[in-house]
C-alpha cells in the first residue's frame, strides 16, 4: 500500500469513527461510549494477534499451549472483575448480571459444532470481524455463514430445547456458596493454567 | 544450499502452520524455507513453532502486509 | 520496505506486535469495564443474529413468531439494526483492526486461493452460527462470558469446544497432509 493512500484511509476511518460515533450519540446516549468499546478491543486484538481457534488446534498440532494460556488469563481476569461486581449487585439489590444460559444437551452440541467450526473456518466470530477487516475476502463468506447458521440455530432451538435435556440455568454460587465456588473456578482456572506447562515438558 | 519457497499467502491458521510442518517434514534435502505469509496471527503462528521446535528463523515484516519467514534447518 | 535484513520486526508500540499476555489483560479489563457500565459481558453473536433476524424479515419471513426471539432473546426484536448495543460494539471491533491495520501499513486485500477454502469457509460459518445459538454466545459470549459469570453453561461449552476444536484440528490436518502438500 502506498503511503499517501495509507494516509487518505487513515483520515476517512477517522472520519467514520466519529459520523458513527455522532449518529449513535443522537439515537442512545450510551451508544458511543461502546462505540469507543468496541474501537479499543478490536486495536488490542490485531496488535496482540490473539486468536482464539490457534489456542486450540496448536495444542492438537504441537501441543503448543500458549495460545491457550492467553485465553485463560483473559478468563481469569474477567472472572475476577465479575465477581466483585456479581457480588456489590447482589449485596445491593438482590439481582445477579451476567451470562447466565441455560445448560443441557444443547449446550454440549452447540460447543462441538462451534469448536469444529471455527477451525475449518480459521476463526471464531469476532476473529472473523477481525480478519474481515484485514481484507480477507474469504471471510465475508464465513460471516455469511454465520449468519444463516444463526438463523437456523434460532429456528431449531426450541426443539432442542423440548426434546433433549434442558435445565434451567445454574448459578454456581447458589449450589456452592459464594465462597467456595469462588475458590473452585480460581484453582481449576489457575490449575490449568499451570498443568499446561507440565503437558508442554513432556514433549 | 537448498532452498525452497511455499506460498501461504491467503490461508488461515491453521493452514500455514499445517503446510509448513508437511514441506519441512516431506522434503528432507533442503535447508533452508521461506515461507511467504499475509497473515499477522499465521506469521506468529509459525514463529512459535518454529521457537518451541529450536529451529533458527528470520521473520522479515514486508510492510505491505505480507510477512517473510526464513527457515533454517539445522 | 525493509527487505532481508533479518528479523525486522518493528517495536513501535502503535505498530509493532504487542505480547500475548498483554492483549489478554487489556482485553479482560475492558470487558469487566463493560460489564460494570452496561451490566452485559462482552457478546459478539447477538449483534450477528440480529443481521440473520432482520435478513429473514426483509426476505418475507416471520422470526418474530419464533420462540428463540420472542422469550430468550428479545430485545432483538424491536432494536435498530445498526444503532443496537451488541452491533455498534461488533462494527467497533471492525473499526478498531481497521485502524490498527492500516497504522501498521499491513491491510492488503486476500483473494480466495481454492474452491475448498470457501467450502470450508462457508460449512465453518453456519457450524459456528448454529453451535452459537444453541450454546448462547460464542468463545466470548459463552466460554469467557459464562464461566467469568460463574455459569454452568460456560464450563460445558468449553470442554466440548475443546472436544470439537480437537476434531476439527484432526481433520483439517488430514486434509492438508493428503491434499494440499506438493
Amino acid at each position: 500500500m502506498r503511503k499517501s493512500s495509507q494516509i487518505l484511509s487513515i483520515i476517512l476511518i477517522l472520519l467514520i469513527i466519529s459520523g458513527v460515533a455522532l449518529g449513535a450519540y443522537f439515537y442512545q446516549k450510551n451508544l458511543p461510549l461502546l462505540w469507543v468499546f468496541g474501537i479499543a478491543i478490536g486495536f488490542v486484538f490485531y496488535r496482540s494477534g490473539i486468536c482464539f481457534s490457534t489456542a486450540f488446534s496448536d495444542i492438537v498440532i504441537f501441543r503448543n499451549f500458549r495460545m491457550f494460556r492467553t485465553s485463560l488469563i483473559l478468563l481469569l481476569v474477567s472472572f475476577l472483575g465479575f465477581n466483585i461486581v456479581q457480588l456489590y449487585s447482589n449485596i445491593s439489590n438482590g439481582s445477579i448480571p451476567g451470562y447466565i444460559f441455560p445448560v443441557g444437551l444443547h449446550t454440549a452440541i452447540g460447543g462441538i459444532l462451534f469448536g469444529m467450526g471455527m477451525v475449518l473456518a480459521g476463526a471464531c466470530v469476532c476473529g472473523t470481524l477481525q480478519k474481515l477487516s484485514e481484507g480477507f475476502l474469504l471471510f465475508w463468506f464465513v460471516l455469511s455463514g454465520v449468519v444463516i447458521g444463526s438463523l437456523l440455530g434460532a429456528y431449531h432451538y426450541p426443539w432442542w430445547e423440548v426434546s433433549y435435556l434442558s435445565w434451567e440455568p445454574v448459578f454456581l454460587p447458589n449450589i456452592f456458596g459464594w465462597r467456595v465456588s469462588w475458590l473452585l473456578t480460581v484453582i481449576i482456572l489457575v490449575g490449568v493454567f499451570g498443568g499446561t506447562f507440565l503437558l508442554e515438558r513432556r514433549k | 544450499m537448498a532452498k525452497e519457497r511455499l506460498d501461504v499467502l491467503g490461508e488461515v491458521c491453521p493452514i500455514p502452520l499445517l503446510m509448513t510442518q508437511g514441506v519441512l517434514a516431506k522434503l528432507k534435502n533442503i535447508d533452508v524455507l521461506i515461507v511467504e505469509t499475509d497473515s499477522n496471527q499465521a506469521a506468529r503462528n509459525i514463529f512459535n513453532w518454529c521457537e518451541s521446535c529450536g529451529f533458527k528463523f528470520e521473520i522479515d515484516d514486508l510492510e505491505n502486509g505480507i510477512w517473510e519467514i526464513t527457515i533454517k534447518k539445522e | 520496505m525493509k527487505q532481508g535484513q533479518g528479523k525486522t520486526i518493528n517495536k513501535h508500540v502503535l505498530i509493532g506486535p504487542w505480547p500475548y499476555w498483554a492483549g489478554a489483560l487489556i482485553l479482560g479489563l475492558l470487558n469487566v469495564l463493560l460489564f460494570v457500565i452496561f451490566k452485559k459481558p462482552w457478546g459478539v453473536t447477538s449483534g450477528i443474529a440480529k443481521w440473520g433476524f432482520d435478513l429473514w424479515e426483509g426476505l418475507g419471513g416471520h422470526p418474530e413468531s419464533w420462540a428463540y426471539f420472542r422469550e430468550i432473546n428479545s430485545d432483538i426484536l424491536s432494536s435498530h439494526i445498526f444503532f443496537n448495543q451488541a452491533n455498534i460494539l461488533n462494527m467497533g471491533l471492525v473499526f478498531g483492526v481497521m485502524l490498527a491495520v492500516l497504522l501498521s501499513s499491513h491491510f492488503r486485500i486476500k483473494r480466495l486461493k481454492t474452491r475448498s477454502q470457501l467450502i470450508s469457509a462457508i460449512a465453518g460459518g453456519i457450524m459456528m452460527g448454529y453451535g452459537a445459538r444453541l450454546a448462547f454466545g460464542c468463545n466470548i459470549g459463552a466460554l469467557i462470558g459464562g464461566i467469568a459469570s460463574q455459569s454452568l453453561h460456560g464450563w460445558v461449552f468449553g470442554v466440548f469446544l475443546f472436544i470439537g476444536a480437537s476434531l476439527g484440528t484432526l481433520f483439517v490436518r488430514y486434509y492438508v497432509l493428503k491434499k494440499r502438500l506438493p
